[in-house]
């Protein structure tokens, strides 16, 4: 199919946002450890992740630090999946960020937003570069349909919209950069989370509460469903609905690298076996663990108070903190007990030798 | 209780610079032109000025509701690829030959500043956020294939050995935006020679329009700021502010629209311009901002960058 140019002039008029008045959003992010073998010093995360010439790699130091990169645009003109199973063209620009956690853990993650209102053709590529981060369907879709097809991918053909490649090539050119030394410490597997999230003010809808379902797909894939209401008016003139994307997209970031954390921890402790007879050997497995995860545990720390039910919910089932304290508690307890060893082997010593004072 | 902390690194700022309504830039000299004599430089101002009184006159038409429309001139300097002529000769002459015909110049940039600008280099900053145009089935699963240094409007005759291209037919490029026939234009951004980037015309161009439509930030700050002419001429040119100020009383340097009055030996470069800031990711915060004001203004922009800028290729006739 051909395109025509056309005059951008009458774009500005158009919504930018949704059918119904909900937006919508679809995101894949990575999470995994930087090659590197201890932590990585503030400045020089700011240096791996600085993706965007005169961009900010946005830092904090609380609770724990913290680095955003900003966001690099690639263009995109195909197909994206719908429940239906019917498919719909979609162009535009997706987004990649960085983000690194500890110094330790980096997250790449993609993600964009759709307007299903069908703008019946591909327009001028500087309408879609004037809003960086936006899909726009070239037939009208139902922004539930869109969520939906998008979170059934794995059945989807190849040739549809692959927010993960995008991914997973920033991962790969981060963990290649000469600032880390290439020593992995310790043996892990990178999950992905993929989501979408419904969201913004919807008109006629009466008080809905936030709802998120995350789903363990596989091994190494988790999904995440969020419908994110907001009434109308309730927010402040200064917060769009990019300001509720942001905090989507840490919610995502902080439940991805929560879900990763304890993943690697709880691996790492089925594998070390701890029943099994030699606990000098056990600690010896548990310790990069001990080192490099057991203080990235903050759940929720950056996820905005308007999202904070949903990490609430998330913590009374399936419980993530409870399971994790459970982990915890089994890493201190073989510590425990490999010092009282240790100890009692001390004690020995000293009671067999005869000093006199 | 009610807490708040905050962390000034965790935030990005965006800093708003003042607009125009209209910045109209008068024609376009090479240091070459400068050394055709004063009679010269004349000719070409008088060249500039009618078409300055009618463009004016018709956007004031279209923009009725606007009970004074903020114009500022401004006037592009060519000392990127030849500084021939020192600051000292050529500021008095432009000065002289604009007084002469009645052309008010607001601003006169220097265009090593569209290169680097008080230490920061403004080409490296837009082509860091170039987003080349996809072709139709791209879907984010192989990478975008960059030619360093080229930007084309689509996809490229495919490339293969020598021996290889004897057994295949050749596949044409392809315009992105054809309508029906391409039009195929592959534009080189810059080029290196000893690892030293020489940034080529239209991509300075392309940083040029950016600055005159306010729509560039380094670290969300403004990046340039029009100072006064200074009191003892610099040797050369890197010694001049890279936007000098002319005109105390001007309208802001930068404009919600540009307008730009060039002779017709430019239209190839301002085509590679156009194909260049197509594909430049804008940032969506300054865009915002600049849209919503000029709508508050009762002056609304067109969303994408292009639309905003005009032209006028004046041709000796």
């Amino acid at each position: 199919m051909r395109t025509q140019t056309v005059s951008g002039y009458p774009a500005a008029t158009r919504a930018t946002n949704a059918v119904g008045g909900l937006a919508v959003a679809v995101g894949e992010i990575r999470t995994g450890l930087l090659r590197h073998s201890g932590s990585l010093p503030k400045a020089a995360v700011a240096e791996l992740i600085d993706l965007v010439p005169g961009e900010p790699v946005r830092q904090s130091e609380r609770p724990i630090a913290h680095a955003l990169s900003a966001d690099v645009a690639n263009g995109v003109d195909c197909l994206i999946p719908t429940g239906t199973g019917s498919r719909v063209r979609a162009v535009g620009t997706v987004l990649t960020h960085a983000a690194v956690v500890g110094g330790r853990v980096l997250q790449t993650s993609s993600y964009t937003r759709i307007d299903p209102a069908g703008a019946q053709r591909r327009l001028a590529w500087s309408h879609y570069t004037a809003r960086p981060g936006l899909l726009e369907t070239l037939n009208r879709a139902d922004p539930r349909d869109l969520c939906a097809g998008y979170l059934a991918q794995e059945d989807q053909p190849l040739d549809c919209l692959d927010l993960g490649a995008i991914s997973e090539r920033l991962a790969r050119r981060t963990q290649a950069s000469p600032l880390l030394d290439g020593r992995q410490p310790l043996r892990f597997q990178w999950t992905r989370l993929r989501w979408t999230a419904l969201y913004g003010a919807e008109p006629g809808a009466t008080d809905r509460a936030p709802a998120a379902q995350f789903t363990l797909e596989s091994d190494t894939v988790r999904s995440l469903s969020l419908l994110i209401p907001r009434p109308a008016g309730r927010a402040p003139a200064s917060q769009g609905p990019d300001d509720l994307l942001d905090a989507i997209l840490e919610l995502c970031r902080d439940l991805a690298l929560h879900d990763w954390v304890l993943t690697t921890v709880t691996r790492r402790i089925e594998r070390t076996d701890l029943g099994a007879g030699d606990r000098a050997r056990a600690v010896e497995e548990l310790r990069p663990a001990i080192d490099h995860l057991l203080h990235l545990w903050m759940p929720g720390a950056r996820v905005a108070d308007e999202l904070a039910a949903i990490w609430d919910g998330f913590e009374r089932r399936p419980g993530f903190t409870r399971q994790w304290e459970a982990a915890v508690a089994r890493v201190r307890d073989q510590l425990a007990l490999h010092t009282l060893q240790l100890l009692a082997t001390l004690s020995m010593k000293d009671a067999g030798s005869t000093t006199e004072y | 209780m009610d807490t708040s902390f905050h962390e000034v690194a965790a935030q990005r700022r965006t800093q708003d610079v003042a607009y125009a309504h209209l910045s109209v830039e008068l024609d376009h000299l090479y240091m070459e032109d400068f050394l055709l004599g004063r009679d010269h430089l004349r000719r070409r101002i008088a060249q500039i000025a009618p078409w300055y009184d009618t463009t004016v006159a018709s956007f004031q038409r279209r923009h009725a509701a606007l009970r004074s429309p903020r114009i500022s001139t401004c006037f592009l300097v060519d000392d990127y690829f030849s500084d021939l002529i020192a600051p000292a000769e050529l500021v008095p002459q432009l000065l002289e030959a604009a007084a002469a015909e009645g052309v008010r110049i607001d601003y006169l940039a220097r265009e090593s500043g569209c290169a680097v600008a008080d230490g920061v280099e403004l080409a490296r900053l837009v082509a860091g956020r170039l987003v080349s145009v996809p072709a139709q089935g791209t879907n984010g699963s192989r990478p975008p294939t960059v030619e360093s240094g080229w930007l084309s409007n689509g996809q490229r005759s495919p490339s293969e050995p020598a021996e290889a291209l004897l057994l295949h037919e050749w596949k044409p490029p392809v315009e992105a935006e054809a309508r029906r026939h391409s039009i195929f234009v592959d534009v080189e951004l810059w080029d290196e020679i000893d690892g030293k980037r020489t940034w080529s015309c239209p991509m300075l161009a392309a940083v040029w329009q950016l600055l005159r439509l306010g729509l560039l930030r380094n670290q969300g700050r403004s990046v340039v700021q029009p100072r006064p002419l200074p009191d003892e001429m610099p040797a050369d040119w890197s010694g001049m502010p890279p936007v000098v100020q002319l005109n105390p009383k001007a309208a802001p340097f930068s404009g919600y629209r540009t307008l730009s009055l060039l002779e017709d030996r430019f239209l190839p470069i301002e085509q590679a311009v156009r194909v260049i800031l197509g594909q430049v990711a804008q940032d969506p915060e300054v865009m915002q901002r600049v849209e919503h004001r000029a709508e508050q203004e009762g002056m609304p922009v067109p969303s994408d960058v292009t639309g905003r800028i005009a032209y006028v290729f004046m041709t000796d006739f």
